[in-house]
């Protein structure tokens, strides 16, 4: 019931925007595309394993 | 190459599969429901959210900024976090109010706002039509494509006449399929069925298209992203740096799709009208997402090898079929445009049948009230629908007839979500917020719709060339520099989505917030307000229509039933006439019955109104059931005494009403609340029962095992004895004979060890069992060093035999209340033990410490062995369990003392934190007096 909570939606919701507006603009992508690509792709994966757990 | 003919017989029997999808599937739902009606095929109907601007557009995207695309389905799936709250709460008012799309919503919850529902429809007109030929115009350039040659020749015979039936097409699925019936919020199995037929088709294309093209033409996905610096200094403006406006692009993307995923008309259309469940939404939070990710996996790799191959970045919308084609590929590029074709396809459908929808309910309805020229019109509710769709579909064609290849096609998408966003504030505040006024929605509504005209809408078309001229944008309006519409009051540097979703937004809300708490609703707005909010909870509470039920039947229902057949045969055929009005009768109880309360009258009142909603809108569904008057002017008396009376009985007023409602609301709450957490503690109660019941049987186990060992050392007790007595017979007599043998001499001394052996087995048993009658053995004072030294003076032969070093340490003057004979064998066993344990070491010592702690002894064993392991300890305190060879230990030496501790009070243990084999006794020093007096152990 902790995971369902308001709080915790939005504090995940909060964790996940930054993170990925994180790598997008901080990491240097032009030296290392892959670290880019893999690590918004892994942000929208564990944005599906979080909700896929909540709502099950 | 494939010719015109093919291409036009394909897609022939492509429309053909569409229609023959929708048609099984209104015909699997009548006999299998749960078929369509499941999560699965709701998670991906909502894939109509990927239109052929996922297909292509996206690649056009990653091409010039990299993966700025991918927050267009980011966005959705961070957005996903929070769709259970939303949804399910939107899904409750569907239900309850029957509004048919989002402009019927928002007008239904600010007090059945005509203006809003009006306001809502132009917008969605504005937004989306210039949207549809976005699409058109994606099937007509790849339509083109997949007819050119290898060298890029054209071959058409009938030129655009594919295009032209591409859109026959189109319009014929959407009057077919989307426009079956006049009731919109009827589950609509064929359209739901084929929205997630074209996901899964564009889902395939994309995967097979991106898969060719990255693991069959290049080298995979890993190779295209080291590709990507060396083009990236050729390609990419936005990759590679990092500012704050590119920040603000992002975040507006993010933000931006996260909410068109729900609120953009066709969205909404199918994620809260079409929704039969809500629990479906559960499944769809992570599902949908998960489609979005895979249907995105090789869209930057396809745009960086599309690159590679020399393709300029103008046509990167394109890659996805020209890299194929480029090699001769000509069926993988008619996957590509096929999925192209769906997903294109999806939208117009769900697009022209919402856009139509609105355009009745929430324009044509109203108006029909006011004229009553247009009455005769209320019977063709549907027929102006397809009209409507007609209209639309082709305004989209000549749209991008007009526009050509013209930039403000490509901008028109994020031109859609922003218009998008313009509902955002009104639903959200609709949803959460009671005090959000009519007054204060309409005022916020329109002041969004305005900046977003200006900043966003208008600048479009100027860049088009076709209504404004370029300087409006350049120069600003009327030449004022600070009335820029892309730097509007200065605000510069942003992308022209971020500078219009800041401005727009951000005078939305605010707006909303200043005028409804200037005005705020009035009593009857409020109540609706709460009403419509209280539709939403989980726990809605009907306490007033359970309680008018009550109500004497005093109203024939014969005229109200044909008032109510007259109001339907308005909009309905007879026979759609009836078979409503039969599914309101059995509702509400009504078949068969002659009259009916006054209360059941009000639910009458509101089941029509509700039903009604579904074709023709909620503002105009209650207009019209108004102005026939169900409840006549004395009903109303009636009523509004027998509510008065009810209230005036449970002597309440209405603010106390009102919170008795809440507080009712708010104890169910708490009673959830409270189920939960007795579920919580039962489960815990449970788990510690299951482990008092397993040590009960452990015990009741032991019980029986002592009581069988107490018999068996009786009944072997007696026959030894008499064995003894006899071998010392024999051996006497044999002795003062002089005839004893040595031989057998030898056999009895064989037979005497072995007596002894079986005799010191029978003392455990015994012990063990308790058997041992131990009321004469009292309880004494004794200082425990004098006991310790007594008792490792008995073993000390066989303590220097094996070279082993004993010490005992602790305080003098310590003493204890204790059976000593019985202590004194338990630490003979201990010691016994250890002796045999360290035989085999290098290292042997055998340390006893105690000391006094509080009320108790704590006695100490340690060893030099090097501990016992968790699996063994746990068990060698059962009777017969040993780890000594055959023949050499009982096994009952330690379930003897555990045995003999108990009964002493105190505990006995194994201390694994130490590194050596350590057994711990703790003993109290006073026994209690019933224990001193009590018999046995």
């Amino acid at each position: 019931m902790f995971l369902h909570s308001l709080e915790v939606r939005i504090l995940i919701f909060l964790l996940f925007f930054i993170a990925s507006s994180w790598v997008f603009l901080t990491v240097p992508n032009l030296s290392n595309p892959k670290l880019v690509y893999f690590s918004l792709f892994g942000v929208m994966g564990a944005v599906i394993l979080y909700v896929g757990l909540v709502q099950k | 190459m494939i010719s015109e003919i093919s291409l036009v017989l394909i897609l022939f029997l492509y429309v053909l599969f569409i229609l023959a999808t929708g048609w099984f599937a209104e015909r699997i739902h009548s006999k299998h429901p749960s078929w369509i009606d499941n999560s699965i095929v709701y998670s991906l109907a909502l894939g109509t959210y990927c239109t052929a601007w996922t297909m292509f557009g996206s690649i056009q995207l990653a091409a010039s900024s990299g993966m700025l695309f991918f927050a267009v389905y980011l966005g959705p799936a961070l957005g996903s976090i929070f769709w259970w709250p939303i949804l399910s709460r939107l899904v409750r008012i569907k239900n309850r109010f029957q509004f048919t799309s989002i402009a019927d919503f928002v007008a239904a919850r600010y007090d059945k706002s005509i203006t809003l529902g009006v306001l809502a429809s132009a917008l969605v007109v504005m937004g989306f039509v210039p949207y549809i030929a976005l699409q058109i115009r994606s099937l007509s350039v790849t339509t083109q494509l997949l007819l050119q040659d290898s060298q890029g020749a054209r071959h058409q015979l009938y030129g655009e006449y594919v295009d032209i039936f591409l859109v026959a097409a189109i319009i014929l699925i959407t009057l077919v399929i989307g426009l079956r019936r006049v009731m919109t919020t009827a589950r609509n199995s064929a359209l739901t069925a084929t929205l997630a037929l074209e996901s899964i088709l564009k889902l395939g294309a994309a995967i097979l298209g991106g898969i060719f093209i990255v693991y069959f033409l290049n080298d995979g996905v890993g190779h295209a992203l080291e590709a990507l610096p060396k083009l990236a200094a050729e390609n990419y403006s936005f990759m590679g740096t990092a500012t704050g406006s590119q920040l603000m692009t992002w975040v507006t993307y993010l933000v931006l799709s996260m909410f068109a995923v729900l609120f953009l008309p066709r969205q909404f259309q199918v994620a809260v009208i079409a929704n039969s469940n809500e629990k479906h939404i559960r499944t769809a939070s992570w599902l949908f997402p998960l489609f979005l990710l895979v249907i995105n996996l090789f869209i930057l790799p396809i745009a960086i090898y599309g690159l590679k191959a020399g393709l300029p970045v103008s046509q990167a919308d394109t890659f996805l079929m020209a890299l194929p084609l480029k090699n001769e590929n000509h069926w993988i590029a008619l996957v590509g445009y096929l999925g192209g074709l769906s997903a294109s396809l999806g939208m117009i459908v769900m697009a022209g049948t919402t856009i139509s929808t609105m355009f009745t309910n929430q324009i044509l309805a109203p108006l029909i009230g006011h004229y009553s020229k247009l009455l005769s019109l209320r019977r063709q509710i549907l027929k102006i629908r397809w009209v409507v769709a007609i209209l639309l579909i082709a305004a989209g064609y000549f749209y991008q007839k007009a526009l050509g290849s013209n930039a403000v096609l490509v901008s028109m998408g994020m031109i859609s979500f922003l218009a998008t966003m313009q509902f955002v504030p009104i639903i959200l505040a609709g949803l959460f917020w009671e005090k959000a006024s009519r007054r204060g929605a309409v005022v916020s509504f329109s002041v969004g719709i305005g900046f977003w005209l200006f900043t966003a809408f208008f600048p479009a078309l100027a860049k088009s060339g076709l209504v404004f001229s370029t300087d409006f944008v350049t120069e600003g309006l009327f030449g004022l520099s600070w009335l820029r519409p892309e730097a509007l009051f200065g605000l510069d540097g942003l992308s022209s989505t971020a500078h219009s979703f800041l401005w727009s937004i951000s005078t939305s809300v605010a707006s909303l917030i200043v005028t409804s708490l200037a005005f705020p609703p009035e009593e009857a707005e409020l109540q609706h307000n709460l009403d419509f909010l209280s539709s939403g909870d989980a726990l809605t509470n009907n306490l007033s229509t359970l309680s008018l039920r009550e109500a004497e039947n005093l109203i024939h229902l014969a005229p109200k039933m044909a008032q109510a057949k007259g109001l339907f045969e308005l909009y309905f055929d007879k026979k759609t006439t009836n078979e409503m009005l039969e599914v309101i009768w059995k509702k509400l109880n009504f078949i068969g019955r002659e009259k009916i309360s006054v209360g059941e009258l009000a639910d009458l009142n509101f089941e029509m109104e509700v039903c009604l909603a579904g074709a023709i809108g909620t503002v105009a569904s209650h207009r019209a059931v108004k102005e026939i008057s169900l409840i006549s002017h004395e009903e109303q008396h009636q009523l509004a005494n027998f509510i008065a009376t009810t209230i005036g009985a449970l002597g309440l007023s209405s603010r106390e009403l009102k919170e008795k409602i809440n507080f009712h609301q708010e104890k169910e709450q708490l009673m959830k609340d409270y189920t939960r957490e007795i579920s919580e503690r039962l489960r815990v109660r449970t788990e510690e029962l299951e482990k008092s019941h397993q040590k009960l049987i452990q015990s009741e186990k032991m019980a029986s095992l002592g009581e069988m060992a107490g018999g068996i050392a009786h009944e072997v007790n007696t026959p030894l004895a008499t064995i003894s007595l006899c071998v010392g017979a024999i051996e006497r007599r044999l002795t003062d004979k002089n005839e004893m043998l040595p031989e057998v001499q030898k056999s009895l001394s064989t037979i005497k060890r072995t007596i002894e052996r079986i005799a010191i087995i029978i003392r455990g048993l015994r012990t063990f069992s308790r058997a041992d009658d131990s009321a004469g053995m009292p309880f004494e004072k004794v200082r425990t060093a004098a006991l310790l030294e007594e008792t490792i003076a008995l073993c000390m032969d066989k303590v220097r035999l094996n070279d082993v070093s004993l010490t005992i340490t602790g305080p003098v003057e310590v003493e204890i209340q204790c059976r000593p004979v019985h202590l004194s064998q338990v630490i003979i066993n201990l010691v016994g033990n250890s002796m045999d344990a360290i035989s085999t070491l290098g290292e042997k010592w055998i340390k006893i410490d105690y000391s006094q702690v509080g009320a108790n002894l704590i006695l100490t064993v340690t060893d030099s062995g090097s501990g016992i392991p968790h699996d063994i300890a746990d068990k060698m305190m059962q009777p017969f369990f040993t780890t000594k060879e055959v023949g050499k230990g009982t096994g009952l030496g330690l379930s003897v003392s555990s045995g003999i501790i108990r009964a002493h009070g105190g505990r006995f243990f194994i201390d694994h934190s130490c590194p050596n084999t350590k057994f711990v006794i703790e003993l109290p020093i006073h026994q209690p007096a019933e224990r001193v007096l009590s018999k046995g152990l």
